[in-house]
């Protein structure tokens, strides 16, 4: 045991002392994420605003003498009609974006509507261009046009507008904010904890496998009294705290904007700073610790195997993608945390993560997942070992 | 003292190596790196094992400190198998390559607590013993500056200290002086000189002869891990038909 912790004490003095290492473990987390998270919030406002605010050119072909539905359109926030065009303009404007949208009277369209019959118009767009706002902005003008017409017609037959809408819903939403918040922005959290864990871990598994090799320390440490089991437990054991230190920080991160942003509605803000409570932190932690011991596990082997710091490195990056794909299947929605995905490493994290904060979760996933996680943790651990004892790996050339 | 008894260690290849190995009509999945070896080095005295690069040396100095396990044959390490008990045996050696093999993020003080640590010392052992060799090795100057900042023999020096810090009765060299220059070179011929007055075992792999004529007491000969010849240093002078240690080795190979 005291060379498990000789080991454990000089890897982590060496670790601590890598700049690169400390990077990933604390500075990307700290101020890297703060920087995402609240950079995006920013841009996805700015875009927004700019939106809402851009002022649309659309055409306007009017058949009729009627101009009903153009006084519509120009009550529309940020249209500006562009008329006196012909069809082969319009198409071409919209093409070259010089017009974002268009609308298209036919001649009959007053007859028709008179006529209680249906009166065609036609709406150009393109819907590509996500930003646009220009068949919204035609369509709130048609609705307004059409409810009228719709109105004038039922009241001319004297029929109740009840009679087309039998229904009267009441919605009644039985979510709480921190179940509504939670399960929004739960899938989010495991996620970068996640990969946090995976990044933090990283390097310095790299540095005490292959690292070692290609200083050649490896000869050294293995020509001491130490073990290749307590040298890979000792390695092991500052490789996971290094996962679990940057998954935490990264928490830190990504809760941080919420203290800093002023124009987060207080509402969301105090519902977001009950769902970060200490009891939540715990669980998550619990969590942490057999995914950091199972990523450093596998990491290491990796690192162990490698004949050089780059080798490792190369044959690292492929493992971000397998991480990636089960936690972003959880994001979707539709799957849900049952006794079976309880047991489905990484997806099980991400699920039951999700129900932590939102207060749903029941002890008996948490018992699953937990377990599900030690024993994969465990089969790392002897993984590990093994491939350690390997000569074929340390001594690989 | 150590003793090898018909050693043998043999890999198995991976494809790639298999493609060096072998013609592409005959790819051996063995590799016997290490074959039927036997010698023997006493105490106080210093065991030269000599041979071209790839016959086989690297791998049983690699056995002798328990980093690999021989396929057959058994090593002794002070009479004690190292087969049954590694880490007894490692406890009584150390071991040394041309690398510095140091971590640089640490200072030389720090590295050689290390491996006290690892050799379970007691404090007052490892106080006492580390200032002895940093006094010896005029080392306390730059004993706690990270190693990353230290010269090419300040760096030697840490290295020293290292393998000797636990007071080894043996210590394994693989080609300590390989690619040094001629004054850290000499640091480790000194190491070897004082390890042999101190009556310690000593075993040396090394390409330069000059050396070899100058240290050793017994000298191993070992070609396509095969060894050819094994005996006392006179021994060895008088397979000599020329005057050069070179020609000498040159001729045993040839002649195997």
């Amino acid at each position: 045991m005291n060379i498990i912790f000789s080991i454990f004490k000089k890897e982590l003095t060496d670790v601590l002392r890598d700049r690169r290492t400390l990077f990933f473990m604390i500075v990307i987390p700290v101020i890297v994420m703060p920087l995402i998270f609240i950079g995006s919030i920013k841009f996805q406002e700015y875009q927004s605003k700019k939106s809402d605010e851009k002022v649309l050119n659309i055409g306007l072909i009017n058949k009729t003498s009627d101009s009903q539905i153009r006084d519509y359109l120009l009550d529309q926030k940020g249209v500006y009609l562009v008329e006196d065009i012909d069809l082969d303009s319009l198409e071409l404007g919209i093409k070259n974006d010089s017009l974002q949208g268009g609308l298209y009277i036919h001649k009959n369209f007053i007859n028709d509507i008179s006529a209680n019959a249906m009166g065609e118009v036609e709406v150009y767009y393109k819907s590509s261009d996500l930003m646009s706002k220009a068949k919204n902005r035609i369509y709130n003008a048609l609705d307004i046009y059409k409810n009228e017409v719709v109105s004038e017609r039922l009241s001319e037959f004297n029929v109740d507008k009840g009679l087309l809408e039998p229904l009267d819903i009441i919605n009644k939403d039985m979510s709480t904010k921190k179940e509504t918040i939670g399960k929004a922005v739960g899938g989010l959290i495991p996620y970068m904890l996640v990969i946090f864990i995976f990044l933090g871990a990283m390097y310095p598994a790299i540095d005490l496998g292959a690292g070692e090799k290609e200083r050649g320390s490896l000869e050294t440490l293995l020509s001491s009294p130490a073990t290749k089991f307590e040298i890979t437990v000792g390695k092991l054991m500052v490789v996971s705290l290094a996962g679990m230190v940057s998954g935490l920080i990264s928490v830190v991160g990504i809760s941080a904007p919420f203290y800093f942003i002023g124009n987060i509605p207080d509402q969301i803000k105090s519902t977001v700073l009950e769902i970060i409570s200490p009891f939540i932190i715990v669980s998550v932690i619990i969590l942490m610790i057999p995914i950091a011991i199972f990523f450093a596990s596998m990491l290491l082997s990796i690192s162990f195997y490698a004949r050089s710091f780059k080798e490792a490195q190369s044959l690292m990056g492929p493992l971000n993608i397998i991480i990636i794909v089960p936690l972003m299947l959880t994001l979707g929605p539709g799957i849900e945390i049952d006794h079976i995905t309880a047991l489905i490493p990484l997806i099980n994290v991400g699920l039951l993560t999700k129900e932590i904060l939102a207060g749903s979760a029941q002890p008996i996933y948490f018992i699953e997942t937990l377990s599900s996680l030690l024993f994969f943790a465990a089969i790392g651990i002897r993984f590990s070992v093994y491939w350690f004892n390997k000569e074929n790996t340390i001594f690989r050339v | 003292m150590i003793e090898l008894s018909d050693v043998t260690k043999v890999f198995t290849l991976t494809k790639d190596q298999r493609k060096i190995v072998g013609s592409s009509e005959l790819r051996p999945k063995l590799f016997t790196a290490v074959d039927s070896v036997t010698f023997k080095c006493d105490s106080g005295k210093v065991f030269a094992l000599i041979g071209p690069n790839g016959s086989g040396k690297t791998t049983t100095l690699r056995m002798i400190s328990t980093m690999m396990s021989p396929t057959s044959g058994i090593i002794n390490i002070n009479g004690n198998n190292t087969a049954e008990d590694g880490r007894l045996a490692r406890k009584s050696i150390g071991f040394m390559t041309n690398q510095t093999a140091l971590y640089d993020r640490l200072s030389p003080y720090e590295m050689v607590k290390y491996f006290a640590d690892l050799n379970s010392m007691d404090k007052d052992s490892f106080d006492q013993r580390c200032k002895d060799i940093f006094d010896r090795l005029d080392m306390n100057s730059f004993a706690n500056k990270r190693i990353g900042t230290l010269s090419s023999g300040m760096k030697q020096k840490t290295s020293i200290a290292r393998t000797i810090i636990h007071d080894p009765d043996i210590i394994v060299f693989d080609e300590p002086t390989t690619g040094l220059d001629v004054m850290t070179s000499r640091a480790i011929i000194e190491l070897i000189r004082n390890s042999k007055e101190e009556k310690k075992t000593i075993i040396f792999s090394s390409h330069r002869m000059e050396e070899v004529k100058t240290l050793a007491d017994d000298i191993g000969v070992i070609y396509n891990g095969k060894m050819i010849f094994s005996g006392s240093k006179s021994d060895f002078d008088a397979e000599m038909e020329s005057t050069s240690y070179d020609d000498t080795l040159i001729n045993l190979i040839e002649n195997a």
